[in-house]
């Protein structure tokens, strides 16, 4: 771990155990209060700086996060092309391991909050739709209604070459 | 119609007519689900004022939704069930926030100085308040935090079993059965079998720990899956739990914090009760009031992405309409002025100030419960009762069956909140459209309250409620709680030192995290420790084996030891009500 970070997150849990014991007391420490959240606060801006320089040291790399979740959508999306148009059970069982990917996508995309919560939550809300598109053809596929299926199959498809638009045109 | 050639674990569910409409909201659908949840609600109305417990009882809904959809009427689809246990367990859901309240007005003898027609306006409030603020949340809980939300991933899971394969469906029966089994020895009264399998263990008397090192484990497999489903997200919960119970308690020991008189065992319990647990729901507070401004933005999106859809009126939308959200809201703040301008006298001014105040407070507290939820599927329920009631006690000008009443529509509300945004996980997982699991609930959910209150009102005169029969564990709770506040014992400060940690926390940059530290200081150790020990199986599972092991083999027989024992709550319950078990 990066050493600002980690330094952060010292400074953060130090801060919050003398935070929690001298609130404990009978009536609180208000003062002691106060210095465990001078030393929280130091730890909580050294940790987001830490989170933002590291997501955009993998950036540069091209080790990990935005390429790496550029990898997981054009490989998912690769999967889905070659199913579009094949048997139903062959479907369910590759939606099965496409889901898989895109959950490990979603995993993989939570240090893009630092970017800001506005660029995070474009880009996951309409992956989220896509993704629930796929299951949704994934149920339909297992209950035999085929023609439900590729709808949403194509929808997820849609959705996800959205992401992986946003994605790209992210700058980090 | 279709060919019955259905069997559990094989996708090979033939059908003769592949164009017809995706089965989803459907009549058999809704009737399953409305007498399966009614059922349910009774059961636990009765069963929670005698043992003092409730459940949700989704899993269970999807399960009998499966043998009779599939079973009986040989049709029935995913998205079908994932409707028949979302109408159950709305149906269901809104009992824990009736029984919680109402029989505490019974054991003060002070129902009769409300009408009934309130008592069912202002828990319909509730039920409707509880849905409609979900609307907005969904979005940003479940599709940009993505909380995991053990029980609606549960849920999912025994959705989607028979489509899954042979394997999946043998590791989800064989997690039922191990732990239905094991929760039958601990509870089942007959031939000592309790005696072989406790209902908890003392690591602190084994390791010959002093005795006010709390180290107690429950051997509940139930909490154990929810921590095998939750993973690291529970880890935060564990370190809180050894923070709260292995650091702060010894500190508070040595340095002489405590009063004289508390010794020996007795120390844990008073640190908890009256130190860690206040700075917990303290921290839970102030942590989701941190929560609620960082996502602000993203709250705005989403309710403008939902107004604008709304708008255009085309294409694929599968969110709510925003009206639904303005009409809920009104709708409920209007019932809540009435119920207070009506009941208690307190003039126009302020009965709008109550109301407005209310439907407010119903807002934290449901955004809370759903992120407690989501993160950990714990609930703090008690914990927010009690700002409730302190709350509602001050607008109201103490008085207490209007603040009774009124605890019940955030009850309701609340309880109704949590489960909602389950099942929408759920629905999530497996496919279902938003928005008719959101319409079905707010055409169902009220049905729930008129149960319970109808079944309380009926024990209030078979056998009286706050007696030997009926002890009512949880309104005694609520009585304890309003008594406390009306003679000044509420440690405002606590809440206060522990609110500013919690904001402070959640700023961190790390979700949630100040909830998650405020839940592992309000709960129990006895739970913590098998829920942390759930957590870290998961941990090392998916290091070792990855993240597939953990789709295709833990998260199957972890939803598998959720159902088992929700499955013989829900057992109890109906055999309490059939007068066979006596606790």
């Amino acid at each position: 771990m990066e050493m600002k970070k980690l330094v952060g997150n010292v400074l953060l849990t130090v801060g919050l155990v003398a935070g929690a014991i001298t609130a404990a007391r009978m009536p609180p420490m208000w003062g002691g209060l106060a210095v465990s959240l001078a030393v929280m606060g130091a730890g909580i801006v050294l940790r987001r700086q830490g989170a933002k320089e590291e997501l955009h040291r993998a950036a540069q790399s091209g080790t990990g996060g935005v390429r790496e979740l550029e990898r997981l959508l054009t490989d998912a999306i690769g999967r889905i092309e070659k199913i579009m148009d094949a048997p139903a059970e062959k479907v369910t069982a590759e939606l099965t391991k496409i889901l898989e990917e895109l959950d490990e996508f979603a995993e993989k995309a939570q240090p893009l909050r630092i970017e800001g919560l506005m660029t995070y939550g474009t880009i996951m809300s309409v992956f989220s739709k896509g993704e629930r598109a796929l299951n949704r053809a994934w149920s339909a596929f297992a209950d035999g209604y085929e023609e439900e299926g590729r709808r949403y199959l194509r929808y997820g498809y849609d959705d996800l070459k959205e992401t992986l638009s946003a994605v790209k045109a992210l700058k980090v | 119609m279709a060919d019955a050639n259905w069997k559990v674990g094989e996708a090979s569910w033939k059908r003769k007519d592949s164009d017809e409409t995706y089965r989803e909201v459907t009549p058999a659908a809704i009737i399953l689900g409305v007498i399966w949840g009614a059922f349910m609600a009774a059961s636990f109305t009765y069963a929670g004022m005698i043992m003092g417990f409730t459940s949700g009882g989704s899993a269970i809904a999807a399960i009998v939704g499966w043998g009779v959809l599939r079973g009986i009427l040989k049709k029935g689809t995913v998205v079908e069930n994932n409707i028949v246990q979302t109408i159950a367990s709305a149906v269901n859901i809104s009992v824990s926030g009736v029984i919680f309240t109402i029989p505490a007005l019974y054991i003060m003898g002070l129902h009769q100085e409300i009408n009934t027609t309130y008592f069912f306006l202002a828990t319909a409030a509730g039920a409707i308040l509880g849905i409609t603020f979900i609307i907005p949340l969904r979005k940003q809980m479940i599709e940009i935090d993505r909380l995991r939300f053990p029980t609606g991933t549960a849920v999912a899971t025994v959705l989607k079993t028979p489509g899954s394969g042979i394997e999946k469906a043998r590791l989800l029966f064989l997690g039922m059965a191990v732990s239905a089994a094991v929760y039958l020895v601990q509870q089942f009264p007959v031939l000592g079998l309790p005696e072989i399998i406790p209902e908890y263990v003392d690591l602190g008397a084994i390791l010959h720990l002093p005795e006010w090192v709390s180290l107690a484990m429950a051997l509940s497999l139930m909490v154990f899956g929810m921590g095998l489903i939750t993973g690291r997200n529970g880890l935060i919960v564990l370190a809180g739990g050894i923070l709260s119970y292995y650091i702060i308690t010894p500190i508070v020991k040595t340095l002489g914090w405590l009063p004289s008189d508390v010794t020996g065992g007795a120390i844990s319990g008073f640190v908890y009760a009256n130190m860690t647990r206040p700075l917990g729901i303290g921290m839970l507070l102030g942590g989701s009031i941190a929560g609620l401004i960082l996502s602000m933005p993203v709250i705005i999106v989403a309710l403008r992405s939902i107004a604008n859809a709304s708008k255009l009126g085309t294409g694929r939308n599968e969110e709510l309409p925003i009206k639904y959200l303005y009409a809920g809201i009104t709708l409920a703040f209007l019932l809540l002025l009435v119920t207070t301008y009506q009941l208690g006298n307190l003039g126009i001014g302020r009965s709008l100030l109550t109301a407005l105040v209310g439907v407010a407070w119903i807002f934290v507290a449901a955004l809370l419960v759903a992120m407690s939820t989501g993160m950990t599927d714990w609930s703090p329920v008690s914990g927010l009762s009690l700002v409730s009631v302190m709350i509602l006690l001050y607008l109201t000008g103490k008085q207490v069956p209007l603040t009774i009443l009124l605890g019940a529509t955030v009850g309701v509300a609340i309880s109704g909140a949590a489960d909602m945004m389950q099942d929408l996980k759920t629905g999530h997982l497996v496919g279902g459209i938003p928005s008719r699991q959101q319409k079905v609930e707010l055409l169902t959910a009220w049905i729930g309250p008129i149960i319970a209150l109808t079944v309380v009102g009926l024990i209030w005169k078979a056998y009286g409620i706050g007696n030997e029969t009926v002890p009512a564990p949880q309104a005694m709770a609520l009585k304890s709680m309003v008594d406390a506040i009306l003679g000044g014992n509420v440690p405002v400060d606590k809440f206060i030192a522990g609110g500013i940690l919690g904001f402070a926390l959640s700023m961190s940059g790390i979700p949630g995290l100040g909830v998650l530290v405020g839940l592992s200081m309000y709960l129990p150790m006895l739970y913590i420790l098998p829920y942390g020990l759930g957590c870290i199986v998961h941990e090392i599972a998916k290091r070792k084996k990855g993240n597939e092991f953990i789709t295709e083999k833990v998260l199957p027989i972890a939803a598998g030891l959720m159902v088992g024992e929700a499955a013989m709550t829900l057992l109890f319950a109906v055999l309490t009500v059939m007068g066979v078990l006596h606790p």
